[in-house]
């Protein structure tokens, strides 16, 4: 069996990755190109296996089972988010808030919320408005200094729709991909932040605005509305992934972050008028975007 | 309600006129309105629902009834919520 070996490391925590099937290893590597270091002499902590049998590739972490899969697209999600759990986990130099974040210039607006709020599809529409990608999902916040730290992962998107702007397309590479479900084939593709795109090691933002998206079938307008300090604490200590772990720092920490930020609720019925309202909101100037485009994320809405 | 006390061991941050609890225990978070907030600081200080009522219309100049029915109703809710022990 040739077997392929890499060690990576996310926020300097050290992980392995050994598989039997080449394309796996190549397309990984290159899903996570921004999200990963190279191995920098560490032992890895926690070990990942994706073996190739006559029918399932199997995920086993230090050893033991994790979970199996017939083809080979699920593999990267199921790998990444059991790397992203590790994390929360082991990890504990950081709070982590489940949450997208877009930076302009220095600063950055937190997007918190549950899945299916509209964190990615406010990702892939605010990408359009010239924000600099930083995470769709996993907010890292240093204690020490209460700033923002990318966690560029791939954006997985349902349909092969176009969602993003030529402007866009030079610093994201699509990756179209086909997923059985039962009987049925799906359209997804990965968006990959490239080298333009990745954000040095060590860059973080401070976090000027905090924005809890929420969808709203029934109304048609989107809409801002202040939140009080508390309840944006309570909300933020809601989406946290490790607050726990923080013990009484935790419910300090989020008290903090959001002292320091103005909080909004947006209640979404439209993404363009969403984006625009970010846009107002982080005194940036009117970006035109080609309509078609956002209905297309819009349409979809079917994001991780 | 004598017998009750506000548990020791919960965290809470108090902001602007509201607070936020954080129960360890139960790594539940609890979200407390400015009304709720007022109870909340007034457990304790007063010996019995009548009491922080009394306070509360006192400073607020509001109906009595209403405030009265607002106070069982979230000593009941802090009750259940595990809060008060």
């Amino acid at each position: 069996m040739n077997l392929s070996t890499t060690r990576f490391e996310v926020l300097s925590f050290p992980f392995e990755l050994t598989t039997n099937d080449k394309k796996f290893f190549n397309e990984f590597l290159e899903l996570n190109l921004a999200l990963t270091l190279p191995g920098n002499g560490k032992l890895p902590q926690v070990q990942y296996s994706v073996i190739k049998n006559n029918k399932y590739f199997c995920i086993r972490e230090n050893g033991k089972f994790h979970n199996r899969w017939a083809h080979r697209w699920p593999l990267y999600l199921s790998v990444m988010m059991s790397v992203r759990d590790s994390l929360y986990l082991h990890l504990r130099d950081y709070l982590f808030l489940h949450s997208a974040a877009m930076a302009k210039g220095h600063k950055a607006v937190l997007l918190p919320g549950p899945s299916e709020s509209g964190k990615s599809t406010l990702t892939l529409g605010l990408l359009n408005y010239g924000y600099q990608y930083l995470t769709d999902e996993v907010v890292v916040i240093n204690p020490s200094d209460l700033r923002a730290l990318p966690f560029q992962r791939p954006i997985y998107i349902y349909g092969w729709q176009s969602v993003a702007s030529a402007e866009v397309e030079k610093y994201f590479k699509f990756c179209r991909f086909k997923e059985r479900y039962g009987n049925t084939v799906q359209p997804w593709q990965y968006a990959v932040p490239q080298q333009k795109a990745i954000l040095p090691k060590d860059t973080s933002f401070e976090v000027a605005w905090i924005v809890f998206p929420s969808y709203n079938k029934t109304q048609r307008d989107s809409y801002l509305k202040p939140m009080s300090r508390a309840a944006a604490i309570f909300n933020l200590m809601q989406n946290g992934w490790n607050t726990q772990y923080f013990s009484d720092v935790g419910l300090k920490l989020c008290s903090e972050l959001v002292k320091k930020a103005d909080c909004y609720q947006l209640i979404m019925g439209d993404l363009k008028e969403a984006c625009e309202l970010i846009e107002k909101l982080t005194g940036e100037a009117a970006i035109s975007v080609e309509p078609e485009m956002l209905n297309n994320i819009w349409k979809r809405k079917v994001l991780l | 309600m004598q017998s009750l006390k506000k548990r020791p061991d919960l965290l809470i941050e108090e902001i602007e006129d509201e607070v936020v609890i954080y129960d360890p225990r139960t790594q539940r978070v609890h979200h407390l309105n400015p009304m709720a907030s007022i109870i909340w600081e007034l457990f304790g200080v007063c010996s019995c629902p009548e009491e922080i009522a009394r306070e509360i219309v006192d400073v607020l100049k509001t109906d009595s009834s209403t405030v009265e029915k607002d106070v069982q109703e979230t000593l009941k809710h802090l009750q259940e919520k595990g809060l008060l022990e």
